[in-house]
């Protein structure tokens, strides 16, 4: 990603002008902020500055088409070679790998910087109490999500230094 | 309506609502895939897996992904229909922050310190999600703590534990 951010900063302010480097920067802290893939809403909104709204569909749909054409590539060969014992070999440890991804990038993301004990208390009841309730009590997660947000928002609010940390 | 548009309706309705939970660069959107599609039975967790590995190897946002999910579900309108589903409320937030962002700041300020933690519980679902849906020997729980270790306390790339992991299933097979 941040490879794409210095090629976007060359080529967007550097060389067209179309931002300004203290735009370029305002522009990626507030897509940390909106609740979308944080590349993407970046690009969404650069191109919003640029050309409204279809700028910021076109902007969208330009960063999104080259990976996907290459994700959905992978996917099609994955089904016709679906039955390859190679390939069923590896993807069970991938899946190995992406269970260990998901549970340590929960650690990094609740571990964080900047957090008092009284808000790493209530956060680990958040965080420990989504898994808790999905699971042993087969409760909705969307739920359980909602809920944790919303009782984290009136906890944990004054906390400003904290937030999500990227693991995308 | 037929039963084939009411799936990419649903896979449409279903991405966009996931794409909410990636607040502040989280992926808790894995989390409700993994709890709409995986858990019941519809998406088998080798292919839901297999589709957020290949999204880390491509150029561009790692949601990509997501396109793979909607493939293995319904095919190509299945992928177009999670491309929307993303783009929805990335373009709608989007250019309300780029418009009004002075204004909004102190909104979304409300949730982020919590969000980290909400976040932070939802992977933790689908990775424990993932760990029930595949079998797994009491020997490769030790890998996968290895893995939580690496990406927790040396930050290991997803990219690297991915192929380090389709590597050793080669060896495993190999040697087998």
């Amino acid at each position: 990603m941040w490879a794409a951010m210095d090629r976007l900063q060359k080529e967007l302010v550097e060389r067209r002008r179309l931002l300004s480097i203290e735009d370029q920067r305002s522009l990626m802290l507030a897509a940390a902020m909106i609740p979308a893939p944080k590349f993407l809403a970046f690009a969404a909104m650069v191109g919003y500055r640029i050309g409204g709204i279809l700028g910021a569909i076109g902007s969208s749909i330009a960063i999104l088409l080259p990976g996907t054409i290459l994700v959905l590539a992978a996917c099609v060969l994955t089904v016709v070679a679906s039955e390859n014992p190679v390939l069923l070999t590896i993807q069970h440890y991938v899946g190995l790998g992406v269970v260990g991804l998901l549970a340590g990038n929960a650690v990094r993301m609740f571990v964080g910087d900047g957090v008092n004990r009284r808000s790493a208390l209530f956060g680990l009841m958040i965080s420990v109490g989504i898994p808790l309730y999905v699971i042993a009590f087969e409760g909705p997660l969307i739920v359980a999500a909602c809920v944790g947000l919303a009782v984290g928002s009136i906890l944990i609010r004054g906390d400003d230094k904290r937030g999500a940390v990227n693991v995308e | 309506m037929s039963s084939d548009s009411s799936i990419l309706v649903e896979i449409l309705a279903v991405i966009a609502f996931s794409t909410l939970f990636s607040l502040g660069g989280g992926n808790g959107q894995l989390a409700i895939i993994q709890d709409h599609w995986v858990d019941p039975g519809l998406l088998s967790p080798a292919l839901f897996a297999w589709a957020y590995a290949i999204g880390n190897f491509v150029p561009g946002p790692k949601c990509s992904f997501v396109a793979g999910i909607g493939y293995f579900l319904a095919g190509f309108p299945g992928a177009i229909a999670c491309l929307i589903g993303i783009s929805i409320p990335t373009v709608f937030g989007a250019s309300l922050a780029a418009h009004w962002h002075d204004n909004l700041k102190q909104y979304v300020a409300l949730f982020m310190p919590a969000s980290g933690f909400v976040i932070a519980g939802m992977m933790l679902t689908a990775g424990t999600g993932l760990a029930r849906n595949i079998s797994i020997d009491p020997l490769e729980y030790v890998l996968v703590g290895l893995v939580v270790l690496g990406v927790w306390l040396k930050r290991w790339d997803p990219g690297v534990v991915v192929l380090g992991s389709a590597g050793l299933g080669v060896l495993v097979y190999v040697s087998s």
